[in-house]
């Protein structure tokens, strides 16, 4: 297979992103649109059902190096949450800790990231793990 | 290195039939001393013709030439050169036809008419006469000659005399260069002519050995062939052998080397002698590995004659531009070391019309007509090389490679059977050429079978390896289609 | 998997004999992925602006056309601020019978007539529409920041 070009790849990311994915509880973006490099995004995601998260609106900063998508992005989220991939100091996800990340292929996106991080808020270890007033910020 | 010298030692490399017919720089060379000798005979030294001149252009208001036509009509402009009463002279070039007849003419005005005219008082333009200037144009009228009675009439009315100075020897300059220039280009139609008939009979031979081996009908292939007439004689050989390969490998490189014009965006046009030696030399080299496998009786011989032709074209070219260069400088020389003037614009009406040469300095100089060694190389482009089909005139435009096996749209497109599946999986109905809705409605109808055997006939190898290509592809496609490929499975990083 | 024969002679032809203005080289570790200039065409807001592009061909081209991108900023009606390209022949009207070489032709000749009744940067077609000479002004002044050597 033609193997696709950062910035192409990154062009269509953006464009399934703008025309909306799956359920809406995951979106993103580019965080300036006329950064013609399209590093730096901004995900949302929604706190999935039956768990602490239900309801919480969740703010993330994604950066796409120029490796980008043969390494993975770093990851950091803007909202507090308590999670055991998350740095309580700055929000930063480690990407030994998220499976996503740390078997990062070339399936892989900024979508699959997002979702990859709801699942793991849904899973029974995180589900029902204490978390900061909503709304606050790292 | 004097240009003489170099221009001897280039024509010496030449056959003699092109050496022949150059332009004889040493004995123009000797003429224009005579020249030389001559004005100075008159008293006329370059200085004072040029002082003499000069002051006939003031006077004249345009040129210092004047130009006759076969009429001689005499340029007597308004006579507003009669405020004047300083006799001046005028270098002019009689014509008729190709004969140049030069000399000088010289304008005598007679003070009592200048009184009777507007007065001298206003004419403050014109430069207080030299005594030498003076008594040198007196002496000139001894040498003169009176002018014919029409002139006569239009000099009663401008009250003035013109008197004529015949120059001989400068005469014999322009007829030595006229001549042999004109005579060198009836000498190159002859070229061209016997060039032309040589390049058929290697048209000929050459077609005889590249003949296909296989033996499907071939009554078609003329049909698809770009030169019909030369093809038409040519059945595939009973033997089985044929240089057919080879000798497309050796028009192929022959077109690549681009040696006598370039073909590219940026490097479009005719080449200068230097670049097309050093492009023919590096041909040359490369088919001399090319030899070797030429099989058939006669096909090196064609070569060599290949060749030859090729050298020749080279040694016109050559010729041609060492003639301009000859010509060029004869000229310069002619007017630095006699000072009269050679109006530049005669020069380029000696040999009728000549097609504006590229660069504005050579467009003073006479050439043959047409550039003779673009016309040699169009007979090669247009005679030699489509004796063997070229592979591009049968690709197929998606996939470029050969457009086997041919399939003919409904609008006259042409594409190769894999492309047109490709299309029709991917249900795009317009022709990829003309956007006509023919893609959907073919079928094994639209086989080009005329064609198809003259392609197996003329590309037996790229038709067999299409065909394997094609098995192949259509072999991927179908497990891809399946979902059993293992190449997309390996691929994920 | 082997680079098909058309991409290779596209490829070859592209780097020796290029379009005038026009120059397209691949990158050494992607064949299909090409470094783009484009000299903006004389007589244009462009004009004297060297413009840079990527190119990439899809697995699927020729039967898919080429993606294309302006890397350097442009003020242009028909390129949106991500260097998107809004032209018929890279979308609906794609024929595999046209070619890189065509292609970026098609982008050049873009330059010199561009077309707000068709936009893509919706604000710069506004402008276009408008002020003609003024979004024009604009157009040269963008090609003299970002777009001279």
């Amino acid at each position: 297979m033609a193997k696709i070009p950062r910035n192409f790849r990154l062009l269509e990311e953006l464009e399934k992103g703008e025309k909306g994915i799956g359920d809406g509880s995951c979106s993103y973006g580019l965080e300036d649109a006329e950064d013609i490099m399209m590093s730096n995004w901004n995900g949302t995601l929604i706190g999935p059902g039956h768990t602490v998260h239900e309801n919480r609106i969740y703010s993330l900063k994604i950066h796409c190096g120029p490796s980008y998508p043969e390494k993975p992005p770093t990851v950091q989220f803007l909202s507090r949450v308590n999670l055991p991939f998350v740095n309580q100091t700055d929000g930063k996800v480690d990407p030994a800790k998220l499976s996503v990340l740390a078997q990062w292929g070339g399936e892989s996106s900024i979508e699959t990231v997002l979702v990859g991080i709801r699942r793991e808020m849904a899973s029974f270890n995180n589900r029902k793990l204490p978390q900061p007033p909503e709304g606050s910020t790292f | 290195m004097h240009f003489s010298k170099t221009y001897t030692q280039l024509l010496l490399s030449l056959p003699p039939e092109l050496r022949d017919n150059a332009v004889e720089y040493r004995q123009l060379k000797k003429l224009i001393n005579q020249v030389v000798t001559e004005l100075n005979s008159l008293g006329l030294n370059p200085s004072v013709l040029q002082k003499l001149l000069e002051h006939g252009e003031t006077i004249v208001g345009s040129a210092s030439f004047r130009e006759l036509g076969e009429s001689l009509q005499c340029v007597t402009s308004e006579e507003d050169s009669s405020e004047s009463h300083q006799p001046t002279v005028v270098y002019e070039i009689a014509s008729k036809s190709t004969y140049l007849e030069p000399r000088l003419r010289l304008l005598l005005n007679h003070p009592h008419d200048a009184a009777t005219g507007l007065s001298t008082e206003q004419h403050t333009h014109s430069p207080i006469p030299d005594k030498d200037l003076e008594s040198i144009l007196h002496a000139l009228q001894l040498h003169s000659v009176i002018l014919d009675d029409e002139t006569h009439t239009l000099n009663d009315i401008s009250k003035q005399t013109d008197l004529i100075i015949p120059l001989p020897s400068d005469t014999a300059f322009f007829q030595l260069l006229t001549s042999t220039l004109s005579s060198l280009s009836e000498h190159f139609d002859g070229l061209y002519d016997n060039f032309n008939s040589t390049v058929t009979a290697l048209a000929g031979a050459i077609s005889s050995r590249a003949r296909p081996t296989s033996s499907s009908a071939p009554r078609s292939f003329s049909v698809y062939s770009l030169a019909a007439s030369n093809v038409s004689h040519v059945r595939p050989s009973s033997g089985g052998k044929s240089d057919l390969y080879t000798w497309r490998e050796v028009f192929q490189l022959y077109v690549e080397a681009e040696v006598f014009e370039g073909i590219g965006e940026v490097n479009r046009g005719e080449r200068s002698v230097e670049e097309a030696e050093k492009r023919l030399q590096a041909f040359e080299r490369r088919i001399k590995e090319k030899k070797g496998s030429l099989r058939l009786s006669g096909s090196t011989e064609a070569l060599d004659l290949f060749m030859t032709l090729n050298l020749f074209i080279l040694d016109v070219k050559k010729l041609q531009s060492a003639n301009a260069e000859a010509t060029r400088k004869i000229l310069k020389k002619h007017t630095k070391r006699t000072a009269l003037p050679i109006p530049s614009h005669l020069i380029s009406q000696w040999n009728g019309p000549i097609p504006a040469p590229s660069s504005t300095d050579l467009a003073l100089i006479p050439q043959p007509p047409t550039s003779l060694p673009r016309l040699l190389v169009q007979a090669i482009g247009e005679t030699l090389l489509p004796v063997v089909p070229h592979i591009d005139d049968y690709s197929c435009l998606i996939c470029t490679s050969i457009a086997f096996k041919p399939i003919r749209l409904g609008c006259g497109h042409l594409f190769c059977v894999r492309c047109l599946v490709k299309l029709q999986k991917r249900a795009k109905p317009n022709c990829p050429m003309c956007r006509a809705h023919t893609v959907l409605k073919a079928d094994r109808n639209n086989v080009d079978y005329a064609l198809l055997n003259f392609m197996s006939d003329w590309f037996p190898l790229e038709s067999r390896e299409k065909l394997r290509a094609n098995e192949r592809e259509a072999a991927q496609e179908e497990l891809d289609e399946l979902g059993l490929s293992g190449s997309s499975g390996c691929s994920i990083m | 998997m082997a680079l098909p024969k058309r991409i290779i002679k596209e490829t070859e032809r592209l780097v020796a004999d290029p379009a005038p203005g026009i120059t397209a080289a691949p990158h050494e570790d992607n064949l299909r992925y090409f470094d783009v200039t484009i000299q903006g065409p004389d007589g244009s807001p462009f004009q004297q602006g060297v413009f840079h592009l990527e190119l990439f061909l899809p697995e699927e081209y020729p039967m898919s056309p080429p993606k294309v991108r302006f890397l350097t900023k442009i003020y242009h009606p028909n390129i949106d601020k991500l260097g998107r390209i809004c032209l018929d022949i890279l979308k609906d009207k794609w024929s595999p019978a046209l070619q890189i070489r065509t292609v970026l032709l098609s982008i050049q000749a873009l330059l010199s007539a561009p077309n707000p009744d068709d936009p893509l940067a919706t604000d710069v077609a506004k402008h276009y529409k408008e002020n003609e000479r003024d979004a024009q002004r604009v157009s040269r002044e963008w090609t003299e920041k970002y777009a001279s050597q």
